[in-house]
């Protein structure tokens, strides 16, 4: 075969799988374009929430704007800053995180709650799995939330100022060997796995678990009443929700590698190589055929 | 093709198996609708033996939070019946215990203060209830031997923990029993206690009382008298109890003559009427002789003056700044009223004043900065006072935010690289802006400054880039720092011009020119070459006429067959049609011919056999021919 044809084809197929990546949705755990039972595609719609990948659009937010950080991924200094300057200034951050990097921000803003990262179990308030635990008690200040579902979720540590807004129930108990069954030694709820503290002129909340916000887990018992209180408790009008921080699955990558192409492509410089490029291949046939037909 | 195949096959499967690849490498959670079932027993017996040693112990409103909570538990399909049911027994145990032991203490109650009656009707209902209960608890240990059946207890081996908690639960049924015993014996006591009662022979008793006023007002004494009789004797040295509503007032004794008189200060209740009464309880040995008795309820009328506030409060107010509350407090005959204490709350803020000699008060509440912008309740309330019941006023008000006006200037049109200067100026229509921090913001460029006084210059530096020359949106975004104002946003239009980019566009352009040169060029060659060649084929034709050359043996015969057909279409004056036969035109002219059609058609046929046969020709077939050629002309000629 020739090579030219060789590359017909393979073009045809690299046009083919760029089409299938480009138009199937992201499958990324947590991504706002996920519509997946691990995504966060019906949090947004239903918060109306606009995403974010950088924080400088913290710059501009005002006091009654939440944002939803899921830190599954390093937070560099100059993101803390604006982070902990849009909270001080006002802002809610609403930090949910099991085994991330919570715990750097909240270092960072030098609160009294942690991320224990140790995951918490309940064989009997749960929902199938003692993997998936149900908080049953709350603040007072949450009305009309019963319970809410946890899916491999933690606990946090609470001191200081802090308030705590949700606990698990008293059979939960943390699994640190693993082995999926309570042991002596093995602290026992109820646990805060949901709090709150006062920072400068603004709010922060922990939630010991981003996947109670899922596709597949906000219509959970009262998981999607639970973030609209809770919005509700600190004047949320305006929500953002940060993608930056989220782990990325390869139809992901791939999706982040198709558009810096398309934005290339795009671009007045690329628009015309690529008019360029089709015109002499298109052209060519032609004035071969052409000229050798005339010319004989 | 082979090849081809192959490799299309293996891109589509690598595209189409992405979702599978595509997942990080820890997944921090798993979908519901596929994760597993799981009942573990063992918690779900130690929970029903929390339940159950609350019973035990008696507590039955936290056994009942304890059942009603279990409502959260998974329950796999296999055991949600039996836990639901065994949850309803649990739950009618409890009520039935618990509305046990409320009956036999009020009977117990009852039977002290010797209402025979009453207490006879309450260990009636408690008779009831126990019987009740026994017929659940018997249920109970029925489900419970299900349950464990179902959950895999006795599955599981014999010491294990499952067996433990199982065996724990059956110990904790057996106090339950105990307690249930308990419960009958006390109720067989206090029915041998009623009955007791009933045996003796008490003798009836009767007690009358007066008020010295039918109206009194609040915190005033009210004196009430009354006698103690029996079988119309006095009763001497008696201790009588006053009621005021459901509430003991005073005590008082009664003197020789079986009369007793008590002072009864009517508290600061605000209500319209209060009734009284006199109680007798038998004491000691009066028990076994007398029965206790009621007097009747008489009602006094209550007197006390109802405060009006009228509260004036602007409609709109901001947060962070105070506002002022005016009123006036007077009764409702229209008196002002003095030295009341009055209190103003608005969400969580509250202001206290009290009213002036002539009923006035003024207060002055700074809204909450924190609180956001919608319609809140005022409440005004005074608090009472002597007479002068509290009085209650309450509004609603809206909290606003006043609007920033902007101002700004920008350059409409940038050629970048440059330095955009954003001048401009905010003002509120409440009171000059102090601090303010404005966002100015074009295309993916940002940058803030914060003023002082209202007026800002924010620099927004554009650095040479592949930026789109284009239309773009310049947004001004001023968040004040005041709480009572309300963040603005400005947008204009911008022209951006990006030299580079037009550069970098020209030069990529280059390409697409020489490619259409080079078109134009190809074209133009092809177009000589093709006039050429129309000019080498555009030879101008000659025209000759045919000639009919014959050859061959035949010619001569079809030599007179030509000059025949010849001189026939001319005598005749029809033409052979190019479609026709030999033999067809012979049909079409033979009506005509008559006679001559012999020679004419022997002509035709000896031209057929010269055209279509391999027969030779012999001599005299040329002979004939000529014959009969000039028998036809002749023939033709003398018609």
């Amino acid at each position: 075969m020739k090579i030219k044809n060789w590359l017909i084809i393979l073009s045809a197929n690299l046009l083919i799988a760029a089409m299938l990546i480009w138009f199937y949705p992201s499958t990324g755990d947590f991504r706002c374009d996920n519509p997946f039972w691990n995504g966060y595609l019906n949090l947004a719609e239903v918060l109306r929430a606009e995403t974010i990948t950088d924080m400088t659009r913290l710059t501009s937010a005002s006091k009654s704007v939440a944002l939803i950080l899921v830190p599954y991924t390093p937070l560099e200094d100059s993101e803390l800053a604006s982070i902990e300057g849009f909270v001080r200034k006002g802002g809610v951050l609403i930090i949910m995180d099991d085994y991330g990097y919570g715990n750097t921000v909240l270092e960072k803003l030098n609160v009294g709650i942690r991320f224990t990262g140790k995951p918490i179990l309940d064989p009997l308030f749960n929902y199938k799995s003692p993997t998936l635990p149900k908080c049953i008690k709350f603040s007072e200040k949450i009305e009309g939330v019963e319970s809410i579902v946890l899916n491999h979720g933690s606990t946090l540590n609470v001191s200081g100022g802090a308030e705590v807004l949700a606990w698990s129930s008293s059979f939960s108990f943390l699994d640190l060997d693993g082995d999926s069954d309570w042991d002596p030694g093995e602290p026992h709820g109820p646990f805060p796995v949901a709090a709150r503290v006062r920072l400068g002129g603004g709010w922060l909340i922990a939630v010991s678990d981003p996947s109670i916000a899922i596709n597949s887990m906000l219509s959970m018992d009262d998981n999607m009443s639970f973030i609209r209180k809770v919005l509700e408790l600190h004047g949320v009008v305006e929500v953002l929700i940060d993608q930056s921080h989220i782990p990325m699955s390869r139809l992901d990558e791939a999706k982040e590698v198709l558009q810096t192409i398309y934005s290339y492509a795009s671009s007045p410089v690329g628009a015309i190589a690529i008019l360029t490029l089709t015109l002499i291949v298109c052209l060519k046939p032609l004035w071969a055929e052409e000229v050798k037909k005339w010319t004989r | 093709m082979g090849y081809a195949k192959a490799l299309t096959v293996a891109l589509l499967t690598l595209c189409l198996s992405a979702q599978c690849l595509a997942q990080p490498t820890y997944i921090p959670h798993e979908d519901p609708s596929k994760v597993k079932e799981v009942l573990n027993p063992l918690w779900l017996l130690t929970y029903y033996g929390d339940i159950l040693s609350l019973m035990t112990s008696r507590d039955y409103a936290s056994a009942l939070t304890l059942i009603n909570t279990m409502g959260l538990t998974y329950l796999p399909s296999n055991v949600k019946y039996v836990v639901e049911r065994f949850n309803s027994l649990l739950t009618t145990l409890a009520e039935k215990l618990n509305q046990t032991e409320a009956l036999l203490t009020q009977a117990s109650a009852l039977l002290n203060a010797y209402r025979l009656t009453e207490a006879k009707t309450r260990l009636e209902e408690a008779s009831i209830t126990l019987g009740s209960a026994n017929i659940t608890l018997i249920e109970l240990e029925q489900a419970l031997s299900e349950l464990a059946s179902r959950v895999g207890v006795f599955a599981s081996p014999a010491g294990s923990k499952v067996r433990e908690s199982y065996n724990k639960l059956m110990a904790l049924m057996v106090k339950l029993k105990t307690l249930w015993m308990k419960y009958l014996e006390l109720l067989k006591s206090l029915r041998e206690e009623a009955t007791e009662f009933e045996a003796l022979k008490l003798e009836e008793t009767r007690l009358d009382i007066w008020l010295r006023q039918t109206e009194a007002w609040v915190g005033e004494t009210v004196e009430v008298y009354g006698v103690l009789t029996s079988g119309g004797a006095y009763l001497p040295g008696r201790m009588v109890s006053i009621l005021l509503g459901d509430s003991m007032a005073s005590t008082a004794f009664t003197n020789d003559s079986g009369a007793f008189t008590a002072e009864l200060k009517i508290p600061y209740i605000y209500v319209s009427n209060l009734t009284v009464k006199a109680v007798y309880s038998p004491q000691g040995e009066d028990a076994r002789i007398y029965r206790p008795c009621e007097s009747r309820e008489i009602s006094i009328r209550i007197l006390f003056y109802r405060v009006e506030l009228k509260v004036g409060y602007p409609s709109k107010v901001y947060p962070g700044k105070s506002f002022q509350v005016e009123g006036y407090a007077s009764t409702d005959t229209g008196e002002p009223v003095y030295g009341l204490t009055v209190k103003a709350s608005l969400a969580e803020t509250v202001k206290f004043t009290s009213t002036s000699s002539n009923g006035y008060f003024k207060l002055n509440v700074k809204v909450d900065p924190r609180l956001h912008i919608g319609v809140y309740r005022l409440t005004v309330e005074s608090s009472p006072m002597g007479v002068y019941a509290p009085g209650r006023y309450v509004g609603s008000l809206e909290v606003v935010k006043a609007k920033l006006k902007l101002i700004v200037s920008a350059p409409s049109v940038i050629v970048i690289p440059s330095k955009v200067q954003i001048k401009g100026e905010a003002s509120s229509e409440l009171e000059v802006v102090k601090g303010i921090i404005v966002t100015a913001t074009l295309a993916d460029l940002s940058n803030a400054t914060r003023s002082d006084n209202g007026s800002f210059n924010v620099s927004l530096g554009i650095p040479a880039s592949l930026m789109l020359s284009g239309v773009y949106t310049l947004t001004v975004r001023v968040e004040p720092e005041d709480p009572w104002n309300q963040a603005a946003t400005y947008t204009m239009n911008v022209l951006i011009l990006n030299p580079i980019n037009a550069f970098l566009a020209l030069i990529a352009s280059i390409p697409i020119v020489l490619v259409v040169l080079k078109s134009v060029k190809t074209r133009k060659r092809i177009t000589e070459a093709f006039e050429a060649r129309e000019a080498e084929l555009k030879v101008t034709p000659t025209l000759v006429k045919p000639t009919l050359v014959l050859e061959g043996g035949w010619a001569p015969v079809l030599n007179c067959y030509l000059k025949a057909l010849d001189a026939v279409s001319k005598a005749l004056k029809l033409n052979q049609e190019p479609s026709e036969t030999l033999r067809e035109f012979l049909n079409r002219v033979k009506p005509m011919l008559k006679d001559l059609t012999v020679y004419f058609r022997e002509l035709t046929v000896m031209a057929e056999l010269a055209l279509y046969s391999p027969v030779k020709p012999r001599g005299e077939d040329i002979e004939r021919a000529e014959k009969l050629l000039d028998k036809l002309v002749g023939g033709l000629v003398e018609d």
